[in-house]
């Protein structure tokens, strides 16, 4: 980061945002799933999961990448530590 | 000897299709060869203005599909390049008026007659692109550094792919490298990043080809500007000639006035 980015307090250039911004995009297009696919999905796959497992509500992300030319998804699902009543809202 | 039918598309609209046509249909005559361009933007005929034929039109190509007029006579010769010419779209019809097959048609009876037989393809991804793409040896896909000019790139590669057509080639269009030196625009290297397909040249952004599109004379001529000498270098390459990139940026006052700098 640049003298002047640091004065003007931005964090990120506006090109790598752009670039971010862009792959992601690409990743859902090639995939041809929406982001409100995606957020249907997610919570079909809380629901499947926390029938085993107590997951920690709110905190439970679905993205997709690039890696390699593969696209991957990928689900990261906090777990309550054990001992924890299922069904809290709170990390014990 | 037969042609190669190369169309130039884009997805998004504006990124600088017509304009690529037009100067690489220009600096493949001016390397002495047979060059044919062909406006498949029905409707929103343009590449005759870009190149300053605008007033020697008499038929158009659905003049040719309609039988009202043999291609040779709907073919408008250039009187600077006597070895470019153009096949006018027509201006009152829209995209229907032809269709995939009959434009292949034209391309396979132009080819036995020229080398290169160049396709300006309209914006979008209906009937008008899949006219265009239709006669294809290969495409050329033209994007600007923006999200979502590279956005349709990509979804333009997948329907070629589809199409079953060749990889298609990269022409980055409008770029601005002092934009780009402050990290202020999409770098040509970040969009071959995502597009993943092979470099054919890079277009700077150049007020000249505003300007030489005023008069009809394609930038192309003129090799005083970096945007002409670029699709000068672009149609050599075309020709199979290995021809490096050019440095596209902008010497700053004290590299102009001191040389130095480079
Ligand atoms: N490298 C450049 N520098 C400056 N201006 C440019 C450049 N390339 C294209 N332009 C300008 O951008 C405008 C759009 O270009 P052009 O008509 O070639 O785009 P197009 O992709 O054919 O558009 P459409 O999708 O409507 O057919 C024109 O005014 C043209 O002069
Ligand atoms: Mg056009």
């Amino acid at each position: 980061m640049g003298f002047w980015d640091w004065l003007l307090g931005r964090t990120e250039d506006s090109r790598s945002v752009a670039k971010d911004r862009l792959k992601v995009v690409l990743v859902h297009d090639r995939a041809g799933i929406s982001p409100q696919l995606m957020r249907q999905m997610q919570d079909e796959i809380i629901e499947v999961v926390s029938r085993y497992i107590d997951v920690v509500p709110g905190e439970i992300q679905l993205s997709m990448s690039q890696e390699h030319e593969q696209n991957i998804l990928i689900a990261n699902i906090p777990i309550q530590r054990q001992g924890a009543a299922k069904g809290s809202d709170r990390r014990t | 000897m037969s042609g190669q039918v190369i169309t130039i598309t884009s997805g998004k609209g504006g990124v600088g299709k017509t304009t690529t046509t037009a100067n690489l249909g220009t600096a493949l005559a001016m390397l002495d060869q047979r060059v044919a361009v062909l406006d498949a933007d029905i409707g929103l005929r343009n590449l005759d203005l870009v190149l300053g034929l605008e007033n020697r039109i008499v038929y158009d190509v659905v003049d040719v599909v309609e039988g009202r007029a043999r291609l040779a006579q709907a073919l408008v010769r250039d009187k600077r390049f006597p070895e470019l010419h153009l096949l006018p779209a027509a201006q009152t019809r829209d995209k229907s008026a032809v269709n995939p097959r009959q434009m292949a048609q034209i391309c396979e009876a132009l080819r036995p007659r020229y080398d290169f037989i160049l396709v300006d393809s309209p914006a979008g991804i209906e009937q008008g692109f899949h006219n265009a793409i239709s006669g294809a040896d290969r495409v050329i896909v033209v994007t600007t550094p923006e999200l979502s000019a590279v956005r349709d790139a990509d979804r333009i590669i997948g329907l070629l792919e589809a199409a079953d057509k060749q990889q298609p080639s990269l022409i980055v269009n409008r770029i601005k490298p002092s934009m780009v030196k402050r990290q202020e625009m999409l770098s040509v290297e970040d969009v071959l990043d995502v597009l993943a397909i092979p470099l054919l040249g890079v277009i700077p952004d150049d007020e000249q080809i505003i300007i030489a599109t005023n008069d009809g004379t394609p930038v192309a001529t003129d090799s005083k500007y970096l945007s002409g000498r670029a699709y000068q270098n672009i149609a050599r390459r075309l020709l199979g000639e290995e021809v490096p990139l050019l440095d596209l940026r902008e010497r700053g006052f004290f590299e102009r006035i001191f040389g130095f700098g480079r």
